[in-house]
């Protein structure tokens, strides 16, 4: 039975609010390990709508996540800033749309603090030349955007830097509870699949909508009520500003520029399960909720879609759609549940992950007896002294020529600019993985050509480094078939010309459909 | 208002294969012809090779003739069941214009023959440039990458290549050099940039010089489909005359080489007989009574209006822009808004779940209707217009990429279409 020296606390999740956690506890003093089953961000803070709330979709319903989301908006631009793209949002009141809900958005934001001017509708329009001829009042608010997986790596490199230990690629699978108490814990290497039984001194669970899982192998019953929601990826930046509609919050309601995309969602279905699938309908109806307001979403092409889970909690006895469950968070305490050190948080917004976390420690803290006070939202986090910044179109580019010492940047994959260096050094640390993996990490085959060219010469590299032999196709195999899952409910326009154009390259002159 | 004196006697829209086919069998029958076109055809997306069919219901065709009557019987919509009479007559024109600007194609329709591509697979077509022919059984291949080209990895094709020999009863041993030159030296080489430099004797003096010291035992060298474009042939011969061992070319990503140099090739033939070719612009076919009245070329400005004799509509599926799916699902024709039709099992859906699908996708069935005058069908099943045929890769009724016969398709129905318009 391996053990080893104590931590402090063992966090589970390495989403924004276990990454933020794990560094807030670490800069009071406490040794941490946390533990993520895969990459850093892959749950739902890797799949979510990029917006960084100015509170203003609260503001009418729900009074306290409004509050806390602008008190968190202007923090997170703080010590976040790299992260941040202070685009501004809208709310844009459409002919038809309920004509009482302009005063209600003024009075709540108001109420709550959140800056918010009407705008002429020349002055929106100015501002968004593609917002529809049916708008007839829009409202600034200071909304803006976040982009998780910087975030979160910062998070987790200030928590290192704070003494904390991080695993990624280890799941916890298996918790010893004894008297009251959980005593050990079962964490799986998924790379190796060997199994280490570590000591717990004390457990807290940031793991999304998994926590009722995490919880179930502490014998605790927690209800987590996942909110699935699904966001379109449309290949052009449409606005540039969160573009939100001005009724009460529904499906397919707000428009969000990142990057050089732009994202339309979302819906919201309840269901327990990892592996939802996304139907056409349900996109049509988000592309077509989108187009209500800027009409060049319904022509211009949808790239890719993904869904994500809120990690609502369910209370008990409420049952229906998750919208009406509360968005604010909750620090589960299961010293009610009689396992006295083990602690979950549930529910919230990544807008508000870093308050999340400043509770969630608090609460650990009080219960080890610890006297610290957060200092999270003062000390900001890696490069951050940097002003929040506007998305340019050559940056990227122009980053990896700088890379390169100014010469051309040797791309494999042209519509992300991935360099061979970054897919030689990714197989280098991660033995050998899937061209899917580097997708995730590095953006590879994201762009309009679908891995039409890096595909090939992404498996190109992967052999020299990695020889398989007769199964070299085998990764190009499975990552068309990857591909295959996002591009079914978006097969129209240009990307059903391109996915076309992608199998007679693959499968006609490659003729990999009769390959060995 | 449109000029009331056509000055073409046919329209060709579309500059892929079948239009350029069109082309031809018009131009040759003495037709004043116009080739217009919105982009360069899918010539430039494949291998150079003439595919005529490769499989029927999944099943390896040891020839083309040996499938087409099978074809013919069991899909009655399919291309070759309306037009395959006419595939030999297509396929010699473009073999003999090929041929008179030095570029063979060897094959016939009584064999297929195997080509590798930079997959290391081997797939089967009908026609094929010499420099793609090798004997692979029993061949020792040198696959030679080049540093700075990106769309040939010599490694993968390497490791793949012997496998699929085995899986055909062939025994072929394959290993991998990557060739390091000063002129390689920069990255995004383009296959064109590369042809252009082996057009270059230099060039290719260099190559050689690297590549003598790592041919070992080899019987075959396998180079990316980027050797020459100019002068491919001579320097194919150049190569394969000094390292004394096949030199075979290997189709890879696009931009295609092989399927550039058919092109120009095909093209320049075409202005030789007096046709005239314009490329970049958008059409639309404008019906007037039970014709296509006049075509609306886009041009900066205001469109430009050509009266229309006849009228070859050879503009593409899917992968052209010919074809469209729209937002709710349904395909449209993008030139003259023409019915589409499409097979049952797409209206559940338009693609299966994993990519290479067996059988492949239904939406790729989809096309347009026609008769065997080649004259697109109303909903009704009567021809719509009396001087509109159609051809190649719009046309409903095959899988191209499953049946490996998108060429063959192009050349049977870009000719019968062009003998009905010059009728
Ligand atoms: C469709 C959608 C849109 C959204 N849009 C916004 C928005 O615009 N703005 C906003 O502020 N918020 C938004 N949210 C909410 C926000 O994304 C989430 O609240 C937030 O990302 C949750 O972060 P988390 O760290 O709590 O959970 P997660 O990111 O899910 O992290 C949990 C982690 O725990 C890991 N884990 C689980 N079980 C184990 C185990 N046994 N062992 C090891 N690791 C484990 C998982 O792999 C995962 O990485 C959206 C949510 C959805 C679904």
């Amino acid at each position: 039975m391996a053990s080893r020296p104590g931590y402090d606390v063992l966090v589970v999740g390495g989403g924004a609010t276990g990454a933020g956690l794990t560094r807030d506890l670490a800069m009071r003093g406490l040794r941490c390990l946390l533990v993520e089953q895969s990459d850093l961000a892959h749950g739902t803070t890797g799949h979510f709508h990029g917006l960084l709330h100015s509170g203003a979709r609260y503001a009418v319903r729900d009074a306290e996540a409004a509050d806390e989301c602008i008190v968190e908006n202007r923090i997170v631009r703080r010590i976040a800033a790299p992260h941040v793209e202070d685009t501004g949002g809208l709310f844009c009141w459409l002919e038809g749309d309920p004509d009482d809900y302009p005063g209600q958005l003024v009075a709540g934001c108001q109420k709550a603090g959140i800056e918010i001017e009407e705008l002429s509708v020349a002055e929106a329009r100015r501002r968004e030349p593609l917002l529809t001829p049916r708008l007839g009042r829009a409202f600034a608010v200071p909304d803006a955007t976040v982009e998780p997986w910087g975030l979160v790596a910062d998070n987790a490199e200030s928590a290192v830097d704070h003494g904390a230990s991080i695993r990624r690629y280890t799941r916890l699978v298996g918790l010893g509870v004894e008297a009251g108490r959980v005593l050990w814990a079962d964490l799986e290497d998924l790379g190796s699949g060997e199994r280490e039984r570590v000591e717990v001194n004390f457990l807290a669970s940031a793991a999304g909508y998994w926590a009722g899982r995490v919880a179930s192998l502490a014998g605790v019953k927690l209800q987590m009520a996942p909110g699935w929601g699904t966001m379109v990826v449309m290949n052009q930046r449409l606005s540039s500003s969160v573009v939100n509609r001005c009724r009460p919050p529904g499906d397919g309601d707000i428009l969000v520029p990142v990057g050089p995309v732009s994202i339309l969602g979302t819906t919201d279905t309840t269901m327990d399960t990892d592996n939802y699938e996304i139907t056409p309908e349900e996109v049509r109806f988000i592309v077509t909720e989108g187009a209500a307001m800027v009409p060049a979403a319904a022509e211009r092409r949808a790239l890719r879609v993904f869904a994500g889970a809120r990690p609502l909690y369910d209370p008990g006895h409420q049952h229906g759609a998750s919208r009406t469950l509360s968005r604010s968070h909750m620090v589960l305490d299961h010293a009610n549940d009689g396992v006295e050190n083990f602690i979950s948080i549930v529910g919230g917004k990544l807008t508000t992950y870093r308050l999340m976390a400043e509770h969630t420690a608090d609460a650990v803290c009080a219960k080890l007896g610890v006297d610290a006070r957060c200092r999270t939202a003062e000390e900001p986090l890696g490069e951050a002294r940097k002003a929040p910044r506007h998305y340019s179109l050559g940056e990227r580019l122009t980053a990896r020529e700088q890379e390169a010492g100014g010469a051309d940047a040797d791309l494999v994959c042209e519509c992300e600019l991935v360099t061979r260096d970054m897919v030689r050094e990714f197989i280098e640390s991660f033995g050998t993985p899937h061209i899917d993996d580097m997708l995730r990490a590095l953006r590879l085959g994201m762009g309009p050509c679908q891995g039409a060219f890096c595909t090939l010469r992404a498996a190109g590299i992967l052999e020299r480094m990695r020889p398989s032999g007769a199964a070299a196709l085998e990764p190009i195999r499975l990552f068309l078939d990857e591909r295959m899952k996002g591009d079914r409910p978006i097969m129209w326009g240009d990307q059903a010309r391109q996915f076309r154009l992608n199998e007679i390259i693959y499968r006609d002159v490659l003729a990999l459909d009769h390959a060995p | 208002m449109p000029p009331d004196r056509a000055p073409y006697d046919v329209v060709v829209v579309g500059l892929g294969l079948a239009g350029l086919v069109a082309g031809l069998g018009a131009a040759s029958g003495g037709a004043r012809t116009l080739l217009v076109g919105k982009g360069h055809g899918t010539l430039r997306f494949r291998s150079g090779t003439i595919d005529v069919l490769g499989y029927w219901n999944d099943r390896s065709l040891g020839s083309p003739a040996e499938g087409l009557p099978a074809v013919a019987a069991e899909r009655p919509n399919h291309p070759y069941a309306l037009a395959g009479e006419d595939l030999g007559s297509g396929l010699e024109a473009i073999r003999t214009t090929a041929g008179a600007a030095g570029l063979d194609l060897d094959g016939s329709l009584e064999a297929n023959r195997m080509v590798a591509t930079a997959a290391g697979t081997l797939r089967p077509t009908c026609l094929a440039p010499p420099t793609m022919r090798a004997d692979w059984d029993g061949a020792h291949v040198l696959v030679v990458g080049l540093a700075g080209y990106r769309d040939f990895q010599a490694d993968l094709v390497a490791s793949v290549l012997p496998a699929a020999g085995a899986k055909l009863g062939l025994e072929v041993e394959a290993r991998a050099a990557t060739v390091d030159l000063p002129s390689l030296h920069r990255h995004h080489l383009s296959g064109l940039e590369l042809a252009r430099l082996f057009d270059q004797s230099a060039f290719r003096r260099d190559l050689l010089a690297a590549l003598r010291g790592t041919l070992g035992g080899a019987t075959v060298v396998a180079l990316p489909a980027v050797v020459g474009l100019e002068h491919a042939p001579e320097a194919a011969a150049d190569l394969a005359r000094q390292l004394g061992v096949t030199v075979a070319e290997l189709p890879t990503l696009p931009p295609s080489v092989p399927g550039l140099r058919l092109e120009l090739a095909v093209t320049a033939a075409l202005r030789r007989a007096g046709a005239r070719l314009q490329v970049g612009t958008f059409v639309r076919a404008i019906p007037q009574g039970g014709r296509i009245g006049w075509v609306e070329i886009q041009s900066p400005g205001h469109p430009l209006r050509v009266p229309v004799g006849r009228m070859v509509l050879a503009s593409g599926g899917l992968a052209s822009g010919g074809l469209e799916v729209r937002l709710d699902g349904t395909l449209r024709e993008t030139v003259a808004e023409l019915p589409v039709w499409l097979p049952e099992a797409a209206q559940g859906a338009l693609v299966g779940r994993s990519f290479l699908e067996s059988g492949g996708h239904p939406v790729s069935l989809a096309g347009v209707q026609v008769d065997g005058a080649m004259r697109p069908l109303g909903r009704e099943g009567s021809p719509l217009y009396e001087n509109l045929f159609a051809a190649g890769g719009l046309l409903a009724g095959a899988d191209r990429a499953v049946e490996k016969s998108a060429d063959g398709i192009c050349c049977a129905t870009g000719w019968r279409a062009a003998q009905e318009a010059v009728a």
